[in-house]
């Protein structure tokens, strides 16, 4: 797979938003955990590219500016919305929220990958949506190569203890591994 | 047993094939309808269009938590309270709980309590919410809310009890770059303790934009309120003469106001189209345009849905040398309104049960309309005098946020 679009591949916003959309919505659904919020986001994230294409066209790799946009955005919504949940409960409004997943069959796996801290969670929604590199979900996480190796490394780990799975994954930290 | 990288696999195809199905066109349609990109492009001074930048998007004003003191003002067009800096009681916080905040349809400037489930209920239809409102637990709490225009990022982070007029605080200073110069109408729902109420209070919203700030009295023992007809505290009314002669070149009719053209076509040449108006609650399908105007000359809402833009709707405010064939124009009083255009003008009032159009004019403010087939005018009235006028196709005659 090649890696997010080049400015000379992409050309236009137009032609960037064609090429990227899907692949933003999928992204944000993966973040979210619910399809609908995640195309809602997308659209947020692709407006904000939007508006600084005169800038953002001229990066070398917009799409991933605008996939570090969707984890922002990602990261806010959960904020406000556990600020706001943290508040109803205290209203005795709403019972916990039981955070949905895109398919039963995989209501198990996605609570626990909706439980992974979103950086986590971002980087393994890149790998495996994407197949992107490492170097890749660095850039558009905005962190070195090395974090994503633990941010993969400890999710992988994380929902195999928990869901009674094999994993690749070592025991030891890759950065231990590294060092 | 299974690997978690072959779930992870299986799972992720999975949410793939149902991104795939997004409407792509639809959603690119969107972006590029909503959001114009930044661009700066020519003033057209033969159409007359001035869409000004965006003055009010630096009106923010900012204050310590707590203490109410002002810390920044925006510039000229701020319109800053003045209950904090000229209470010599030192202002107090009030704890709350911030119930829903979200994007909204309840115009700008709304500001309502609910003091039973039933009200808040109401509220929470009238501000386009989906799904039931929560449970709250009205023997304890009230819910006041308001509808302002919100910086990206920007948080509700304090009540302020200033000598009985209580004020939200927003920090805007954890913006993230990327949304840095957004703002959007968002209505925020608010639970106060009642055991902390006084028996009556005033709630008081810097709702941005340039619009003065809105308050509502609340009696925390009533059932429910909505916000108080328009706010005094704004700029003074424009006073012009109840009637006049157009001067030249600048009459007001059911196609035009002046040179500007309702359906004028507009070439990207001649547009300034801000990315952030001040307005920034459109009719769904339609982009705004800056409305800020200090030249005092029409100014024009670009719809560009169809493909080509046209002008949508032309405002004009505070300049009283614009006049219809009857001299009616920004001065002129309800009761000429009347006289001149009888059965045919209906006013729209803030009070739910007195607005004839089902709100369609506005629901928030007094406005008055007149139609003529296909086209309408509105008049907005401040002290039942005529201080902004909107010329607009009939389906879209009705308010948009006080942008006129």
């Amino acid at each position: 797979m090649s890696i997010v679009g080049t400015v000379a591949e992409v050309g236009s916003f137009e032609a960037f938003f064609r090429e990227e959309h899907v692949a933003v919505v999928a992204l944000c659904s993966w973040l979210t955990g619910d399809p609908a919020a995640g195309e809602d986001l997308a659209q947020e994230a692709m407006a904000t590219a939007h508006r600084r294409w005169d800038e953002v066209g001229a990066y070398e790799r917009p799409g991933a500016f605008v996939r570090r946009v969707a984890v922002n955005l990602a990261s806010n919504e959960r904020r406000r919305r556990a600020r706001r949940d943290g508040a109803l409960r205290r209203l005795r409004a709403v019972p916990e929220r039981q955070e949905p997943g895109p398919h039963a069959e995989h209501d198990e796996l996605w609570a626990e990958v909706a439980s992974l801290p979103l950086q986590q969670r971002a980087a393994i929604g890149l790998r495996y949506l994407e197949d992107r590199s490492t170097a890749e979900i660095a850039e558009a996480l905005g962190c070195a190569e090395a974090t994503v190796r633990v941010h993969l490394h400890r999710a992988h780990r994380q929902l195999a203890e928990r869901l009674g799975r094999t994993t690749d994954a070592t025991n030891a930290d890759p950065e231990e591994e590294t060092a | 047993m299974t690997r978690i990288e072959d779930d992870l696999a299986a799972m992720a195809r999975e949410v793939r094939e149902q991104a795939a199905e997004v409407d792509v066109e639809a959603g690119l349609a969107e972006v590029t309808r909503a959001r114009p990109p930044r661009r700066t492009w020519l003033l057209g001074a033969a159409a007359a269009i001035v869409l000004v930048a965006l003055a009010a998007s630096g009106a923010v004003l900012l204050r310590d938590r707590g203490d109410a003191h002002v810390v920044a003002d925006g510039g000229p067009t701020s319109t800053s309270t003045t209950t904090a800096t000229t209470s010599t009681a030192p202002a107090s916080e009030v704890s709350f709980e911030l119930v829903v905040e979200g994007a909204t349809s309840v115009p700008l400037g709304t500001l309502t309590y609910a003091g039973v489930a039933d009200a808040f209920a109401d509220q929470w239809r009238m501000a386009g919410f989906d799904g039931t409102p929560p449970e709250v637990d009205f023997d304890r709490w009230v819910v006041v809310s308001f509808t302002r225009m919100a910086a990206c990022g920007e948080q509700l982070v304090a009540f302020v009890d200033d000598g009985g007029v209580y004020e939200p605080v927003f920090d805007d200073s954890q913006r993230p770059d990327e949304c840095a110069e957004s703002r959007s109408a968002r209505t925020y729902g608010v639970a106060l303790d009642r055991a902390r109420l006084p028996d009556r209070f005033k709630m008081q919203v810097d709702i941005g934009g340039g619009h003065p700030p809105q308050r509502l009295e609340v009696q925390p023992t009533s059932a429910s309120a909505v916000r108080l007809p328009t706010d005094r505290s704004g700029p003074p009314p424009v006073q012009g003469p109840d009637l006049a002669l157009p001067e030249p070149g600048r009459e007001i009719t059911f196609d035009r106001i002046g040179e500007v053209a309702l359906g004028q076509r507009v070439s990207s040449a001649e547009v300034l189209i801000e990315e952030n108006p001040p307005c920034g609650y459109w009719p769904r399908g339609r982009r705004g345009s800056s409305h800020d105007d200090p030249q005092q000359t029409p100014t024009g809402l670009v719809d560009a849905s169809g493909g080509t833009p046209v002008l949508s709707a032309v405002y004009l405010r505070r300049n009283t040398t614009y006049r219809t064939a009857s001299g009616v124009g920004v001065g002129t009083t309800l009761a000429t309104l009347e006289r001149i255009y009888g059965d045919e003008l209906v006013v729209d009032d803030p009070d739910p049960d007195a607005t004839p159009t089902d709100g369609l004019i506005a629901y928030y403010r007094r406005v008055a309309g007149v139609r003529r087939g296909d086209h309408a005018l509105a008049f907005y009235l401040r002290d039942d005098v005529v201080e902004a006028v909107k010329l607009s196709g009939v389906d879209v005659w009705g308010d948009d946020e006080g942008c006129a």
